[in-house]
């Protein structure tokens, strides 16, 4: 990063003008969520320049996460979308989603088979666990230190590291108080994590990056266990990664970070279809066609586990977290929903006394996972008030 | 609260047209607010941000804006009804104190700022008989969130000021600020060119720029905090500060070599030590010293002395 002149940091500093009054609190919150217009947003801005108590109230007021991560539009370019963004390398991962799918839904189908004729249910379930440990190789991606690569600034993230640790660690205290990962189970779910394509096409090395059978869950539960015994799939410094935040690329892939910022994934969402999925309105699969192509459908249901499928292809154009709970939409409606960090994602399907959603998704925005809104590319606003188990259609 | 400026009657046929669909859309009625009141509240806001001169059309838009469901929450809460207060809790109560937690970066003076801004969101103080609830200046121009953030920000800062101005003699000493010297005289400029040609070179770069600027090298915040400032991804911050360090130098040499310096002196005078130039002292009373505020002054100082 260049440096400036000490005595330009000196003139900077002295230049702070007397200030007749300072923008409201409506005025900077509104700067901060980017909602002014653009003579009012220049407004401000221009006093900000000049304020550093202003500048400080606004970093200070910055919440823990992002509530709604930058959109960027699909024809700025802006992010160099590189190879990863090419469609035969999109199809190349789309294949190998429905590769690992299947492959997932043979051993799940082989373990329950096995599971349900076994005369102890913990000996059989011990067994798959160290089976399901064996890791199927799925995707050859770019970027081999992906959780420390910065594409630039790498000399300023040196300079400012003393603010780092401290940083981080209060992220992930905060994170933990908020109970997003403070349970064995959820930090561990990070492994399972579906497809992740790290980087954002400007790495040139390559990393293989692994994908897991689903685990089998506690007779009569019906929750997946995770065996603290399978092996990480990453680092165990990724193994205390929460909140990530959010992102949608150039090509409309879902991106998101778990070191602020600093280097990003892709993730493709894996459809998660519970056994007797029943969610209000919200639609646990795309197609039933999808469905039948599930080995593991026709077992007994009541006590298993859920079942990851890819979705179809996927073009985002929005996407917004708050803790653990995101939510991304794009093109033709496709709306889905993840309440644990993006690792499990389960299909909205937006109707409001029969009439659904048309157009594609443009804006998603929850203020908390409760209640939020969702815009669509034919001006329809969509509304939730109960973490999008009913929706209304505002007129 | 009722605004002190006046309402255009551009502003009140606005009103009038969108009242019906704002209110419905902000459920007034759930939180015990009539549409007469909420007209009123609609009304203040726009004459709040509004020029007089602004057409029924730029009221119509700038009332679909707001935050209405907000709005409504915090005027309903402010004029004390339970209902309001109910939901304001329910919403507000944990994020309130995780933003207060995130601030003061310790557990009682989280819980300690989370009480004060509740005592003024409630209303300690009377005015005419009135309670003054906090919440009565919400205009539902951004989040009520983000809002509550704001003002616990505020807060802080105001705390910070007040309990930095009695520092124990203990801490003085431990910083050396009983033994400080005095404060020399300023001393000229040793070339008012250099002076000059930073000062048109700042002169000459946009708000943001220079708020991204002042960001970096003076308050020492990172780049993924300036960027999330901006709305921006973290990488624009990362190559605009250094294209703006780059170009700002470049002005400034060029100015100099301009004004007849060749460029070893334009260069020599860049690298004058900050001790040597003139300090306005009046201006930089304005402001927090620079090493006074939150930000890391470790950070900060790595980063100017590099």
């Amino acid at each position: 990063m260049e440096s400036v002149p000490k005595f330009v940091v000196s003139r900077l500093q002295r230049t702070a003008p007397d200030f007749g009054s300072h923008p409201d609190f409506d005025l900077l919150t509104a700067f901060s969520e980017r909602s002014l217009g653009e003579g009012e947003r220049g407004r401000v801005m221009e006093h900000i320049a000049l304020c550093n108590d202003c500048r400080e109230v606004l970093a200070l007021a910055l919440p823990e996460e992002e509530l709604s991560a930058a959109v960027v539009p699909s024809s700025s370019g802006r992010i160099p979308a590189g190879w990863v963004g090419l469609p035969a390398f999109r199809w190349a991962v789309l294949t190998a989603a429905v590769a690992v799918a299947a492959l997932v839904g043979v051993r799940y189908s082989h373990f329950s088979h096995s599971n349900a004729t076994a005369e102890s249910g913990a000996i059989q379930r011990n067994a798959a666990r160290q089976e399901s440990a064996v890791t199927t190789p799925i995707i050859v991606s770019p970027n081999s230190q992906s959780s420390s690569s910065v594409t630039e600034g790498t000399e300023a993230e040196v300079q400012s590291s003393p603010k780092s640790p401290e940083r981080e660690v209060r992220r992930q205290q905060a994170a933990v108080s908020k109970g997003l990962s403070s349970d064995g189970s959820s930090v561990i779910a990070m492994n399972r994590n579906p497809i992740i394509v790290p980087g954002s096409g400007n790495n040139s090395d390559f990393d293989v990056v692994k994908a897991k059978d689903p685990v089998p869950s506690e007779a009569g539960s019906g929750i997946p266990i995770f065996s603290p015994n399978i092996p990480l799939q990453t680092s165990p410094a990724m193994m205390l990664r929460a909140s990530p935040k959010w992102t949608v690329n150039a090509s409309g892939n879902l991106q998101r970070s778990f070191d602020g910022g600093k280097s990003w994934e892709t993730v493709v969402p894996m459809q998660i279809v519970p056994r007797q999925a029943s969610m209000g309105s919200a639609s646990p699969a795309s197609g039933s066609a999808d469905n039948s192509s599930e080995p593991a459908k026709s077992e007994p249901a009541s006590t298993e586990p859920v079942v990851s499928k890819p979705a179809e292809s996927l073009v985002f154009h929005a996407v917004c977290g708050i803790g653990s709970e995101v939510w991304a939409g794009g093109v033709a409606g496709v709306l889905y929903h993840s309440t644990d960090g993006g690792h499990e994602w389960i299909r909205v399907t937006p109707s409001d006394k029969g009439v659904g959603l048309t157009g594609d998704i443009n804006g998603v925005e929850f203020l908390d996972p409760q209640h939020g809104k969702i815009s669509t590319s034919s001006a329809e606003v969509w509304s939730t008030s109960d973490g999008a188990h009913s929706w209304q259609k505002q007129q | 609260m009722s605004s002190t400026k006046t309402i255009s009657d551009s502003i009140h046929l606005a009103v009038a047209d969108l009242l019906g669909e704002l209110h419905a859309k902000g459920e007034c009625e759930k939180v015990g607010l009539s549409s007469e009141t909420f007209a009123a509240i609609l009304g203040d806001v726009a004459a709040k941000y509004l020029p007089a001169s602004a057409g029924k059309g730029e009221a119509r838009t700038f009332l679909i804006s707001l935050r209405v469901e907000e709005l409504a929450l915090a005027r309903a809460c402010a004029a004390g009804h339970n209902t309001a207060w109910e939901i304001f809790l329910t919403r507000y109560r944990e994020k309130l104190y995780l933003a207060a937690l995130r601030i003061a970066r310790e557990d009682s003076a989280a819980r300690d700022l989370a009480d004060s801004l509740y005592a003024e969101l409630y209303g300690t103080s009377m005015r005419a008989g009135d309670r003054m609830s906090k919440l009565a200046s919400f205009t539902g121009r951004g989040s009520l969130e983000g809002w509550l953030r704001t003002v616990l920000a505020q807060e802080f800062v105001n705390r910070y000021r007040r309990t930095k101005r009695l520092v124990s003699l203990d801490e003085e000493g431990e910083d050396g600020a009983q033994f400080a010297a005095p404060e020399p005289e300023p001393l000229p400029s040793p070339d008012s060119r250099l002076e000059f040609a930073t000062d048109a070179g700042l002169a000459g770069l946009s708000a943001e720029d220079r708020m991204v600027l002042a960001s970096y090298y003076l308050d020492g915040r990172t780049l993924a905090e300036i960027a999330r400032m901006l709305g921006v991804h973290e990488s624009t911050i990362s190559r605009k500060v250094d294209k703006l360090a780059k170009s700002l130098r470049k002005k400034i040499l060029a100015h100099m070599i301009g004004q007849g310096m060749t460029r070893r002196q334009a260069e020599e005078a860049l690298k004058t030590d900050v001790r040597d130039v003139r300090i306005d002292i009046r201006r930089s009373l304005t402001q927090e010293p620079v090493g006074g505020t939150f930000s890391n002054k470790k950070a900060r100082e790595i980063r100017i002395g590099k």
